[in-house]
């Protein structure tokens, strides 16, 4: 009868089991989008898809890693403008997207190594002023024309039908890969060491955890997340300002889809990334009003729901559909209340 | 030569502006720790308030800022009441997204209500606007520019006093965080440093490029921010942000 013998630490429940399935079905019949939906319903699609990217990617640096940054617009801006750049050397367009995203990536290796010495706010104004330099970096490229901008004239290649379709499928093939990256990432020894930091950056760096590592990893899976993000928004809209895609209004809209969905849950980004494509659908015609929402309600949420609807829900209900922790349950019992995963928020 | 000891001027003139922008952003942070940026928004705000008193109801700046200055502090402590302590019982990072958030809301609010269009108050402050003293053949000095300045160094001096001498400076000191605070006012004029850096920076950039002016602030802020990090080796800080540890 000792406690060990009654207690069992599990991570699968059939709940869990469950919603992967249901999540692989669902984006197995996404891939049959072009050939099932409407251009138009195809093309608010990808628009979606790109949401989740940046939703999931904010998340995995804030709200696991602890580190807020308001210059993601950076990587954003880098991987359309990369893009272009490549396009304009000769590579074919799809293939510059992806690559473009890796090279952001592999930049953003020194970069992490250098920002990561900052702490909190220091960190997250020191991020808006590399995003800012950047900006202006970028604006002084002779083939970019300043504020300007060019266009990815590459893609007039494909026909109107097609051009929508391939967009789509990279930016759900995008999505997906990043989804299954981050909860594999999430589930090993990493993603444990992540949370770690996240809770108690000492604590975690006494029991062994390497801090620093920990950081970049997670730092350049967000910034490759963003660069794939803007690469993609380019393909959908195909020109390129530096001020639109270097605007501080796509980190908003990171905070306001994490926040509202739940910071530091898997489930809730990609629940805040529907709610803002949806407001977005109502409201976006608002123009300045609409930012004014936005704003209000990022607002609302970090003073009174900092962990969001999906956090409430968690919290509420005990509910974990893709589980990235584990939980202890007792004997036999059918598991009542989660007991571990972020000790700090659970008060 | 000349033309760099003006630029060298007129970009400690332009620090003096940036250290009073700063001065409350610095204050608020050695004492609370809070990065408040939605503090720049604040700032516009109280601006554009000067701006309808004068363009309304034809009351001089100078005179307005008698009723905004009261009107900001209500406000400010409004802010401080709804959103800043609750904000720090949150943790470290939640008040960086209630500002970021709160920041958004004024920008757009005030973009709402006055639009994209250019304001001055040039036309309200007569002479004062373009009225300059002729060192040299090379070098003006804005009158404003110096008023400026000296208005900075006075606001943190007088916060200096207000902290060392009365009995509520004295309350501050010691509930601050930040060893400069409890021990003076170092991190007020370390403002003051920064911003004079910041100015002389752009203005040198501005000198070799026409499109160095913002590069080159962001490099040094950039630069000092590093610097920072290897301890002992720079005496400068950014008044901003400081170290944890400090």
């Amino acid at each position: 009868m000792s406690p060990s013998a009654s207690m069992r630490v599990e991570r699968w429940t059939p709940l869990s089991v469950g919603t992967v399935t249901v999540s692989m079905a669902v984006l197995v019949l996404l891939a049959f989008g072009p050939a099932l939906f409407s251009p138009n319903v195809i093309d608010k699609l990808t628009t979606l898809f790109i949401y989740v990217l940046l939703a999931v990617t904010w998340n995995a640096l804030a709200g696991y890693g602890g580190l807020v940054s308001i210059g993601q617009q950076v990587f954003f801006g880098l991987g359309a403008y990369a893009s272009v750049r490549l396009a304009h050397a000769g590579l074919s367009v799809y293939p510059a997207l992806i690559l473009s995203a890796i090279l952001v990536a592999v930049l953003s290796l020194p970069l992490a190594t250098v920002m990561l010495n900052l702490r909190a706010g220091e960190f997250a104004i020191g991020m808006w002023v590399v995003a800012e330099l950047a900006h202006l970096l970028v604006n002084l490229d002779g083939l970019i024309q300043g504020e300007t901008g060019t266009s990815l004239i590459a893609l007039d290649a494909y026909p109107d039908a097609m051009r929508h379709a391939l967009t789509y499928w990279t930016a759900l093939g995008a999505m997906a890969v990043l989804l299954v990256l981050l909860l594999v990432l999430l589930r090993s020894p990493t993603g444990a060491a992540i949370q770690a930091i996240r809770d108690n950056e000492e604590a975690a760096a006494s029991v062994g955890v390497r801090i620093l590592t920990t950081k970049r990893v997670i730092f350049v899976v967000a910034a490759f997340g963003a660069a794939l993000a803007g690469a993609l928004w380019l393909a959908t809209t195909i020109t390129f300002q530096p001020k639109t895609y270097f605007s501080v209004q796509w980190t908003a809209y990171m905070i306001f889809m994490v926040l509202v969905g739940g910071l530091g849950t898997f489930e809730g980004p990609i629940i805040g990334a529907v709610i803002f494509f949806l407001v977005e659908a109502f409201f976006g015609a608002d123009g300045v009003w609409y930012l004014i929402g936005l704003g209000a309600t990022a607002l609302i949420f970090a003073l009174f729901l900092p962990r969001g609807l999906w956090g409430w829900v968690e919290a509420r209900f005990g509910l974990r559909l893709l589980p990235v922790g584990y939980r202890v349950v007792a004997g036999r019992e059918p598991p009542a209340v989660p007991v571990v995963r972020n000790p700090q928020t659970r008060s | 030569m000349m033309i760099w000891l003006n630029q060298i001027i007129q970009g400690v003139l332009l620090g003096g502006y940036y250290a009073l922008i700063a001065s409350g952003l610095s204050f608020m942070f050695s004492v609370m720790r809070i990065i408040n940026l939605a503090h720049g928004s604040l700032a516009v705000l109280a601006a554009y308030m000067l701006f309808v008193l004068a363009d309304r109801f034809g009351i001089s700046p100078f005179l307005g800022l008698l009723i905004v200055m009261p009107v900001m502090a209500a406000i400010g402590w409004a802010l401080q009441r709804a959103v800043l302590e609750r904000s720090l019982r949150g943790g470290m990072l939640v008040p960086i997204l209630s500002t970021f958030g709160l920041s958004i809301v004024i920008d757009n609010l005030l973009f709402q209500q006055f639009g994209a269009d250019t304001r001055s108050l040039a036309p309200y402050i007569g002479d004062l606007s373009y009225n300059s003293w002729e060192i040299t053949d090379d070098i003006d000095i804005g009158q404003l520019a110096v008023l400026t300045l000296a208005a900075a160094v006075l606001l943190l001096g007088g916060l200096q006093l207000f902290l060392t001498r009365t009995q509520l400076g004295r309350a501050i000191r010691a509930t601050a965080e930040d060893p400069d605070t409890v021990g003076g006012a170092g991190s007020l004029w370390g403002t003051l440093a920064g911003g004079i850096v910041l100015g002389v920076a752009q203005s040198i950039g501005a000198q070799i490029d026409p499109q160095g002016f913002l590069i080159t602030g962001h490099l040094v802020f950039l630069l000092v921010l590093f610097a920072r990090l290897a301890p002992g080796r720079f005496a400068f800080r950014l008044p901003r942000v400081r170290s944890q540890q400090a």
